[in-house]
Order: structure tokens, then C-alpha cells, then sequence
């Protein structure tokens, strides 16, 4: 049977058959929605070669079966199989922090109708921080805020200088000031507080990263990969403010988005205290 | 220190926003493509 008249079998059987449509329809579903976070998740993690390589090797696979029908069909899942395997063993990391977030993001939805007593503390922090940034933007002056939940190591604490003070929209412009001694490492906020400034981040290790993004920004993306934390980071030379959570760098945040990023922030921090 | 006003690039956050959607067609349709051919590729070994 050549290739046309299986084509013209399969789509004869797919329009008369009510139970074969549904069953068709179904598998290219789950097959869809499998392939797509499969290709997402490559995509994200910057690996166009594996790809590429996971759409050749289907085609090709496909090809081959078409071409040789005494090979048994099932053997092609194999495909797709093999680079499952093949991405859980390569990006385990990843998948683990992808997992993670998940779980975060979840919390984060079911926060936003439950307020408590702090919301305007937390509020008057969002604005504070607002503020403060949009201040440096304007003034072109560089900084890097990381919005953590006490999950820093003590080892990037022990690198700055302990502040535990409120959070202020002056103190954090007094801290980024040019030629300030604090002014060139990174601020740490927990919370309602300003735990940490000066301090060192690991930086980050992608090769990838755009030439114009220096080192603050690839402290900020840094620390995002190895840790669930929320970095903000203000451009020296251009005053752009991105954020990099999760190993994912976001340019040129307005109000909005930081308004956004920030109120998950400390959303997520109010549940904590509550539980 | 510079005195401009606080301007968000709005023209490149809605640029990253297109190319973000662009993004997900196209591994939609890649996926999909894929899916068809395996559905296919499994029917005729029945």
C-alpha cells in the first residue's frame, strides 16, 4: 500500500468512524501537549541544538516506518522516549527549580484574597521600592536588589554588612550612591527589611547573556539560578531595570511590572508568616 | 547625573510581549505537527 492510499485509508477511517475520531483526537492531544513542554522547556533552557536534533530525529523516525511497515509502529515512541530520558538526566537541576517554582506560583494565586493585618506594611514597602528604583533609573545609578525569603546563605551575608533596618526608598538610594562604600555589591531584602547591602552574588555562567549586560546583571541572573529568590537590577549606563528570577532575565520593567513582581514578592511572604 | 524623567520603554517591552507570543505558535505548531505524524505513524501499525 503506498503512502497516499494510507493517507486517503487513514482520513476515510478518521471521518466515518466516530470512535476511531475520538480515540485519534485524543492520542494527538496528549502527544501535542507532551511535545510542546518538551520543546518549551529545551527552547527556555537555550538548547536549539537538541531541538532541532528531537524534531530531525521525529521526522526521520517517521520517514523510516513509513517507508519500512514491517518495522513495528510502537518502535517510534522509542523516539520521544529516549529524549524524555535523555532531557530528566541532562536537566535535572532545571526540572527540579521548574518544580519548585510551580509550587510557589500556586501559593502566590491563592494569597491575593486572603489579606491580612501587614498588607499595608507590605504595600508601603512595594511603593518604597518603586520609588527608590525609579529614582536610580532616572539618575542613572546602578543597582541590584535581591528579594529573598531567608533562604540566603550565610556565606553572601557575611560578604556585605548587616543593615536590619526598615525598608526606605532613601535608604536604598543612600546605599547605591556613587562612590559609597556599599554602593557596588548587592542589597538583600527579607521581607519587610533591609537585612544585607554590599554584598557579593555568584555570578551567573551562561554564555549567552547579551554583551551589553555587565556584571551586575550577571550577578542578579546568578543568584536567581541557585536560589528561589527575586532579583532587580538597575542599568549603570542606561538606567533599564530588569528582573531575573528563576535563571530568566526580564528587561526593561516599567512600574507595572515591577508593581506586579513585587506584590507576589511579598504576598508570598505575608502566607509565610501566616502558616 | 543625568536629568531625564523616568521613561519605560514600553516600544521594547511590547516588542519582547510579540516576540514571547510568536514564541508559543510556533512550538504550538511544531508540536502539534509532531503529534499528528506519531498519531499517524501508530495507525499504521495497527
Amino acid at each position: 500500500m503506498g503512502l497516499a492510499e494510507r493517507i486517503s485509508t487513514f482520513w476515510n477511517s478518521f471521518t466515518g468512524n466516530a470512535e476511531f475520531t475520538i480515540a485519534m483526537t485524543v492520542s494527538a492531544i496528549v502527544f501535542a501537549v507532551l511535545y510542546y513542554y518538551l520543546l518549551k522547556f529545551l527552547h527556555d533552557n537555550d538548547s536549539g541544538a537538541l531541538m532541532l536534533l528531537f524534531i530531525m530525529s521525529m521526522i526521520i523516525a517517521a520517514g523510516i516506518m513509513t517507508f519500512i511497515p514491517s518495522i513495528n509502529s510502537a518502535v517510534f515512541l522509542l523516539v520521544p522516549g529516549v529524549f524524555l530520558i535523555a532531557v530528566l538526566v541532562l536537566y535535572s537541576v532545571e526540572i527540579r527549580r521548574l518544580i519548585w517554582d510551580r509550587k510557589n506560583m500556586r501559593m502566590i494565586d491563592v494569597k491575593h484574597d486572603n489579606l491580612s493585618i501587614d498588607e499595608e506594611r507590605a504595600k508601603t514597602c512595594v511603593n518604597e521600592i518603586i520609588k527608590a528604583l525609579q529614582n536610580m533609573s532616572k539618575n542613572d545609578v546602578g543597582a541590584i536588589i535581591v528579594l529573598a525569603s531567608s533562604n540566603v546563605p550565610n556565606q553572601i551575608l557575611d560578604s556585605g554588612v548587616m543593615i536590619n533596618s526598615d525598608v526606605s526608598s532613601e535608604l536604598i538610594e543612600s546605599v547605591f550612591f556613587p562612590k559609597t562604600p556599599l554602593h557596588d555589591g548587592a542589597m538583600i531584602i527579607n521581607g519587610t527589611k533591609i537585612t544585607a547591602a554590599g554584598c557579593f552574588l555568584p555570578l551567573s555562567q551562561k554564555d549567552n547573556i547579551p554583551k551589553d549586560l555587565g556584571t551586575r546583571h550577571r550577578a542578579g541572573l546568578g543568584v536567581s539560578e541557585s536560589l528561589d529568590v527575586v532579583s532587580i537590577i538597575v542599568s549603570e549606563e542606561t538606567g533599564i531595570i530588569s528582573i531575573a528570577r528563576g535563571g530568566q532575565i526580564t528587561r526593561y520593567a516599567d512600574s507595572e511590572m515591577l508593581k506586579k513582581v513585587l506584590s507576589q514578592y511579598y504576598w508570598q511572604e505575608l502566607d509565610g508568616m501566616r502558616k | 547625573m543625568s536629568d531625564k524623567s523616568f521613561q519605560p520603554n514600553t516600544e521594547a517591552a511590547n516588542r519582547e510581549r510579540t516576540k514571547r507570543i510568536w514564541k508559543h505558535i510556533g512550538l504550538g505548531a511544531i508540536a502539534v505537527g509532531l503529534a499528528i505524524v506519531t498519531v499517524f505513524v501508530l495507525y499504521m501499525g495497527r
